[in-house]
């Protein structure tokens, strides 16, 4: 009835870059304003200035030459938070520790999402016979449970940071390759693809530079949330003693409390501050990446 | 040399790389585990008493992370937007990140040492002499407490999450609404039209976690010795005992394919769109 | 006595630290056993009022002031619990789009059912069974679909549902928002003629909000045009329609294609509605009105009473109702 209000059909975009409405600093501050995001934001910088702190501190942390009285010794004046059965400060191991978690969390989710977003991108995009397979292999990779399939694979191949690393990366491909790829779905009836291809532009350029950059905030809070779960596996594989055992990280903490008896014996400055800051680091991931989910599609925010 | 190339021969790794996965695909099909390394029993000796205890725990767990999971998201979905809600959030997003393997420990030395109410690990008590079934059964129960909250722990979180958000996208539907509108009281509009049709989505979500859960209950029976799939995998590493690492992963694949499959049915039980196409 | 009585009614919406009245000094009344048909643009205010009759205001949502008067009840002082004893028992509601406003797991019949019972829950459930049975007959939908689900529904039966699920508390006044407007126009009559029957045959009252002008002539013994927040025209059906005194009620009228007039003689309203975040100065119509005079702009005209049935809010008229 009223000629009220501006329609925005798809053909008037303007432009040929995607109209995409979101810049690193915006959603920076969107998140900032978030209670939750502000917060994992805060927890997150802590954590990466304690890696960095922890690594250069006490980068040799003296394991050698402790005797039986430095065994077990509680919090107190000398260990602040005590040692465990060898007589190693629990709270130099833990700094040490922060930064295997961080990188080998974050390295093995690069290797998860660049494979991911390849597969999903392509397979989103170009459609067809190839979609169909890639999906069919995708689906395949979800269904198998990926703990037993990490131990699997990790009892089978060395013991080493790069193939922990390698195995978590390889076996969480999957959930972000079919996230990825239904983004893609719903992005590649835009005009500025459509216009693209128009003019001739091949799938690969119209891939790198249209699609990848439109399916980036996406991919990044998939990203963020996935390395939470990459940190708590490398947690888990380390405890079960599938870890680099020459590495301290908190996993390793943890398994070598349980393995020498400590819980039993209700030591328990050996227990729980790992497990709390594990939690707390994972926690970080996860609340950012919520809240980046929350950011990026407002239909989904709580109202 | 002899002896090498005979037990080579005993457990099937003579031949090349392919002959013997070939020979691994028929022994699957026709459900022939093979021979422990370490026992040199056979592998389904070990197997199936294993994967009833795994089941049992599993069971259990279901049962707990049902309960105060749905609890927690309904209680959260219904009053979104409070401070009610904003808590249990991020209580449930907490208790998600937490390692389960480490919660196990934490339950141990608070409620096993501390307080010596419950044990601290195994199926059965050491001794094992009982009255009656009824007798072993409530050691079992004993026994199942800490690992079943273990695992719960962990992924009520990731539930009761689940659950908050299906419901909070159900309250903005115009059919909660119009319930009101008509006068009915707001725990049955909750209830009857409001959690029933919000349980739909979180029923398939939380049965793709199938998959989470086995996580859980492997390292839950590390820490808690109990004597299940995960366990007996667990063992199997440090053996390098190939054939009970692969028939138990092959086990415990089966019940989560097993698992999603009947969820999927028992889904398209609860919603009529689906049942009449 | 009027059935409802509306004085002076404002309801604001707050978000962000910013209030939006969305309901300004409206007053109205509605006598019993008439179809009064609400008309406006969508944003002019007539869902809210509609959902302020049922305290279903969303949470964001404030009566800032006025008051609400159903059959010597005052509406806008009760408590939610209080509220539970008005809605679906005097008054109902049928909304637009019954595809949403059905349950899509339950059957059609359990959830008139599982509504009887609420209201009267002495019957008993086969008693209940039976009455759900009389009011799905009642509007229309053959015996053998009470027990499907919504969804195997057409858009008119959904439409049927949603109304017998709006009165099987037996209510005294039916508040229908814009409820055939999702609808094609032949099952649009249907549903007309059906809301007609029962308002006659069951004597009820019905508050009829729509855009659509075609819809309110044919059905409504009185027509209230609304206009960003306030009524500016009230009158009988003919009244309004053989001579609406309101500018935007006259471009209304105008801007449907009418057989009568011919064609190439329908003409829409130049200009966006008016913005309830930051109104016009005086008249909120001005901007957009063909006979604006200085006074409008500074000036926001009173609702004037010309006579019982007949008011507008215009500058152009005196109180007698003839032009200045």
């Amino acid at each position: 009835m009223s000629i009220s209000s501006v329609e925005h059909t798809s053909g008037f975009d303007s432009g040929q870059s995607p109209p995409s409405g979101v810049s690193s600093r915006g959603i920076f501050s969107a998140l900032w304003k978030m209670g939750k995001g502000r917060f994992g934001i805060l927890l997150l910088s802590f954590f990466i200035l304690y890696a960095i702190w922890g690594y250069f501190a006490y980068k040799n942390p003296p394991l050698a030459g402790h005797t039986v009285e430095d065994r077990f010794v509680r919090p107190g004046t000398d260990h602040i938070l005590g040692t465990d059965n060898l007589g190693r400060s629990i709270w130099e191991e833990l700094a040490v520790g922060a930064g295997i978690s961080l990188v080998v969390g974050v390295a093995a989710t690069a290797i998860a999402i660049g494979l991911g977003s390849l597969i999903g991108i392509t397979s989103g995009y170009l459609g067809g016979k190839f979609d169909q397979l890639s999906m069919g292999l995708t689906d395949m990779f979800i269904t198998i449970p990926a703990l037993p399939l990490i131990i699997v694979l990790a009892a089978v191949l060395s013991r080493g940071l790069v193939t922990i690393t390698l195995v978590i990366g390889l076996t969480s491909w999957a959930v972000p390759a079919r996230l990825i790829r239904a983004e893609v779905l719903t992005q590649s009836q835009r005009s500025f693809i459509l216009r693209a291809q128009a003019m001739g532009m091949t799938p690969v350029r119209i891939m790198r530079v249209h699609v990848l950059p439109t399916v980036a905030p996406i991919v990044l809070a998939n990203a963020i949330l996935l390395t939470a779960v990459a940190v708590l596996t490398e947690a888990i594989l380390a405890f079960l003693g599938l870890g680099d055992p020459s590495l301290v990280s908190w996993g390793k903490m943890l398994q070598t409390a349980f393995s020498s008896g400590a819980t039993s014996r209700g030591f328990w400055w050996v227990v729980v501050p790992p497990g709390v800051l594990i939690a707390m680091l994972v926690l970080s991931f996860t609340l950012i990446g919520n809240a980046l989910t929350e950011v990026l599609d407002p239909r989904r925010g709580k109202r | 040399m002899e002896a090498v190339e005979s037990l080579k021969i005993q457990f099937g790794l003579d031949g090349s790389i392919w002959s013997q996965y070939l020979r691994y695909l028929t022994k699957i099909f026709r459900f022939d585990t093979g021979i422990s390394f370490r026992t040199r029993s056979p592998v389904a000796d070990s197997i199936v008493p294993a994967l009833n205890n795994t089941l049992i725990l599993v069971g259990f767990s279901i049962i707990l992370i049902f309960a105060i999971g749905l609890a927690i998201g309904i209680t959260a979905g219904w009053r979104r937007g409070t401070r009610t809600d904003s808590v249990l959030t991020l209580t449930a997003l907490t208790l998600w990140s937490l390692p389960t393997f480490w919660v196990g420990m934490i339950l141990v030395l608070v409620f096993s040492i501390q307080f010596g109410v419950l044990p601290v690990a195994g199926i059965r008590s050491v001794a094992g002499i009982y009255s009656g079934p009824f007798d072993e059964a409530a050691d079992i129960l004993r026994h199942l407490i800490l690992p079943g909250v273990t695992i719960a722990l962990v992924s009520v979180g990731q539930i009761a999450l689940v659950m908050r958000n299906s419901l909070a996208e159900v309250m903005d539907e115009d059919y909660m609404l119009a319930a009101r509108s008509r006068g009915l009281r707001p725990r049955v509009v909750l209830w009857r039209h409001g959690v029933r049709n919000a349980f739909l989505p979180s029923f398939t979500l939380m049965a793709l976690t199938l998959g989470m859960l086995m996580v859980g209950t492997i390292q839950t029976e590390a820490v808690f010795s109990w004597p299940g799939l995960g366990l007996l995998m667990f063992k199997a590493v440090g053996d390098r005992d190939f054939p009970i690492l692969e028939a138990s992963f092959f086990v415990i694949a089966v019940i989560v394919v097993l698992g999603t499959l009947v969820a999927d049915l028992f889904y398209s039980r609860l919603d009529p769109r689906i049942r009449s196409t | 006595m009027p059935l409802v009585e509306i004085n002076d009614l404002q309801v604001d919406y707050v978000r962000d630290g910013r209030r939006l009245r969305a309901v300004d000094h409206l007053n109205l009344r509605i006598e019993a056993g008439t179809m009064v048909g609400l008309v406006g643009e969508s944003g002019s205010g007539k869902s809210t009022l509609a959902l302020s009759l049922l305290g279903l205001l969303p949470r964001n949502a404030i009566t800032a002031g006025g008051t609400t008067d159903f059959n010597g009840i005052r509406l806008t002082d009760l408590t939610e619990s209080e509220w539970n004893g008005i809605r679906g028992r005097r008054i109902g509601m049928v909304f637009q789009g019954a595809m949403n406003t059905l349950n899509p797991v339950r059957r059609v019949v359990d959830q008139v059912v599982e509504t009887v019972l609420c209201h009267e829950s002495d019957i008993g459930k086969s008693g209940g069974i039976q009455r759900a049975t009389e009011l799905l007959s009642l509007v229309g939908i053959p015996s053998d679909r009470h027990r499907s689900y919504p969804h195997e529904y057409s858009g008119g039966m959904r439409q049927r549902a949603g109304i017998a699920l709006a009165l099987s508390g037996q209510p005294d006044l039916l508040i229908a928002d814009e409820p055939v407007t999702a609808l094609d126009v032949i099952v649009q009559a249907q549903i007309l003629s059906l809301l007609e029957e029962l308002q006659q045959v069951l004597g009820l009252t019905v508050l009829f909000i729509t855009h659509d002008l075609g819809v309110v002539a044919r059905s409504c013994h009185r027509v209230v045009v609304m206009y960003a927040a306030e009524i500016v025209e009230d009158g009988t059906s003919t009244e309004v329609f053989e001579a609406p005194k309101h500018p935007y009620s006259q471009l209304l009228l105008q801007s449907v294609p009418s057989f009568v007039r011919g064609r190439g003689q329908s003409r829409g309203i130049p200009g966006a509605p008016a913005s309830l975040l930051d109104p016009p100065e005086g008249c909120r119509f001005h901007p957009r009105c063909p006979n604006a005079m200085d006074v409008c702009s500074t000036e926001r005209p009173r609702l004037k009473r010309f006579s019982d049935t007949r008011a507008a809010a215009c500058h152009l008229y005196r109180e007698d109702g003839d032009v200045k």
